[in-house]
């Protein structure tokens, strides 16, 4: 999953195409579809804060730098962690690959380097399973992924604002229903079609989650959410990503920094 | 020649952070006691109390690096204090190629608890229990062609492991003075490592040509060969683990470790099996170890227990250790050490009877 799937979660549409667009004519697999056609970047650079809240009012602060190049056949990515400082320099590199026609999908290839050990290690594809939760926040793997549009059944509920801007509501339905959070209710701006908000429900159909995406700029003609907050409203935790330093496209990410070496050495900053 | 290296190396540092793009530092102050506990005689004593001040420096360029760790190192129970380098080394990646030069450490092998191929660093002893990588002083060329990547070493200065105070002591009262290999170029180690990475495991071939690290009964260092291999393999949700480890010039002639990973959610289990064909005796011996930690409360709370048993002799070690995060800079840890032996008290694992033990340390981190 490339950079700009797994953080950005979504966004762009000319504004051209969307002028064209009419609520009334559209389906929510239409809307789902147009926002997952989009044209994205091949790499991305960006430094992400994460602010992790806990239900007692404690917060935690991580910063990454988050790198990633998609090849076609295999997306790239590198995450290193420069604070706090017990581990910094703590490294993933995760080689991802496209899901097949028949939905099948090849396992990810994934190393971790710790500092302390001074070497990486192989580990299994599980340790990033969808359903888990992205580097301790209330995001999962799967919320900073591109999901499959095969995977749910799409329900247009109609239009609604969200600070101020005109949405689309699509109701999303998995249809295995094994994850943990089975349906989602995205909020689609008709304007640009950037995702603005995300309600989670659990298997018993109660809300889960609530993403709301702000502080939207265009980087080099790509739409890029600066802050993604994730509410997680059972256990009352939240945590908001800040993306900072975001480059796009840029001869500057160098294929040799997604390498175990690269990772091992310190070379990505 | 470790004056010479180690002027160069301070100059290199001098140079190099006046020249670098971005630089910054970080360090740890931190606080440790060990206080030893039944059934040990003498429980309840305070054996190592120790204060620790490390400092990291960071320097980068355009395609270099410069990294220094060191500090010094104040024991509180004989008010005795040390200053220690445990790496400075300048990096230069201008492309697939790189060097590394200077103190450094490396580690081989995929095993985590025995490893039979990780012979390039010594070790600093002087803690059985906590014993910990020593940097060398070397020269590293590393030929990056993703999936595969070659390193080369080249080990110009003798480094010998830290031996315990017991086993210095023994040399001491048998009037034996360790004599490391004499400095020359002629005396030099070289060291190699070939990888591939692909999706089916990670693939590693290794050779060594150098001296041990531990002296022998006489006290001298002796040559040491190794040529080994491993390999990593993910199957489902978990990492199956091997290596092995042919050692021509060593009693112990062969050695494997195999084993798996399992890291789950906040879950990590490590388990392996380690063995060696001794040639004198042709008889095997092998060990078992196990490493379970769990993270919990958001990540504040560490719990982990990690065992040890020699499956001959019967004697082995159990550590339960728990690290609590106060805050990201603030941080308790507490380990509880137990040494159990089987029916030979000399055994393995046995002769450290002694060192059952609870150790408590506080950390400062920025």
């Amino acid at each position: 999953m490339s950079m700009r799937k797994k953080i950005i979660l979504v966004l762009f549409l000319s504004m051209a195409v969307i002028s064209l667009v009419h609520a009334g004519e559209l389906t929510g697999l239409d809307v789902i579809r147009m926002a997952h056609d989009v044209p994205e970047p091949d790499s991305s650079s960006v430094v992400a804060t994460l602010l992790i809240h806990s239900k007692k009012g404690n917060e935690k602060t991580r910063q990454v730098i988050m790198k990633s190049k998609d090849y076609g056949d295999v997306t790239k990515e590198v995450i290193v962690f420069t604070s706090p400082k017990d581990v910094a320099g703590v490294g993933y590199l995760m080689f991802d690959y496209p899901e097949a026609e028949d939905g099948t999908k090849k396992d990810s290839d994934n190393w971790l380097y710790m500092p302390a050990l001074k070497k990486s290690k192989r580990i299994a594809a599980s340790g990033t399973d969808a359903g888990e939760n992205f580097m301790g926040t209330d995001f999962t793997y799967e919320d900073m992924g591109e999901r499959a549009i095969s995977k749910d059944n799409y329900t247009m509920l109609g239009k609604q604002d969200v600070d101020g801007v005109s949405c689309y509501m699509v109701k999303c339905e998995s249809i295995e229903r094994t994850e943990n959070d089975p349906v989602r209710i995205v909020f689609i701006g008709v304007e640009d079609l950037i995702l603005r908000k995300c309600e989670f429900y659990d298997r018993h159909g109660a809300l889960h989650r609530v993403l709301t995406c702000s502080d939207i700029e265009y980087i080099d003609g790509y739409a890029c959410t600066k802050v993604m907050k994730m509410e997680n409203v059972q256990s009352g935790t939240w945590s908001m990503i800040t993306m900072s330093d975001v480059v796009y496209n840029t001869a500057a990410i160098d294929d040799n920094i997604f390498t175990v070496n690269a990772l091992e050495q310190g070379r990505i900053r | 020649m470790r004056r010479i290296l180690v002027s160069f190396i301070a100059l290199t540092v001098s140079v190099f952070c006046l020249g670098a793009a971005d630089a910054y530092l970080s360090g740890e102050t931190s606080l440790g006691m060990v206080v030893s506990v039944p059934p040990v005689e003498d429980a309840g004593t305070i054996t190592h109390a120790v204060i620790s001040q490390t400092l990291e420096l960071h320097a980068y360029g355009d395609f270099t690096a410069l990294y220094v760790n060191g500090g010094f190192r104040l024991n509180a129970k004989d008010s005795t204090m040390d200053l220690f380098l445990s790496e400075a080394y300048a990096d230069f990646y201008p492309g697939k190629f790189s060097l590394r030069v200077g103190r450094q450490k490396a580690a081989w092998g995929v095993a985590e608890i025995s490893s039979a191929v990780d012979v390039i660093t010594p070790s600093d002893m002087s803690d059985p229990v906590n014993m910990t990588k020593m940097g060398i002083y070397a020269l590293k060329l590393s030929y990056d062609a993703f999936p595969l990547a070659f390193d080369v070493y080249w080990i110009p200065v003798f480094t010998p492991s830290v031996l315990p105070s017991s086993v210095l002591s023994m040399y001491s009262i048998y009037g034996i003075g360790l004599k490391e290999p004499e400095s020359g170029l002629k005396n030099g180690e070289f060291a190699a490592r070939a990888s591939a990475y692909t999706s089916a495991g990670d693939f590693m071939l290794y050779g060594y040509y150098g001296w041990e690290d531990t002296p022998s009964m006489t006290g001298e260092y002796d040559r040491l060969t190794m040529l080994g291999a491993s390999v990593a393999v993910p199957v489902g949700q978990i990492t199956l683990k091997g290596e092995f480890g042919w050692y021509p010039e060593r009693d112990a002639l062969l050695a494997g470790t195999v084993g798996l990973e399992w890291i789950k959610d906040d879950f990590n289990l490590i388990a392996e099996v380690y063995g060696e064909w001794n040639k004198e005796n042709g008889e095997f011996s092998t060990q078992a170890g196990a490493f379970a930690s769990y993270d919990c409360l958001d990540g504040d709370l560490s719990l982990s227990l990690s065992g040890i048993v020699e499956l001959k002799e019967l004697d082995g070690a159990v550590v339960f250790g728990t690290k609590y995060n106060l805050s990201d800079e603030l941080k308790l840890s507490a380990e509880a050490v137990y040494v159990f032996e089987g029916p030979e008290e000399t055994g393995t694992y046995g002769v450290y009877k002694n060192l059952d033990c609870a150790r408590f340390s506080a950390s400062y981190s920025f």
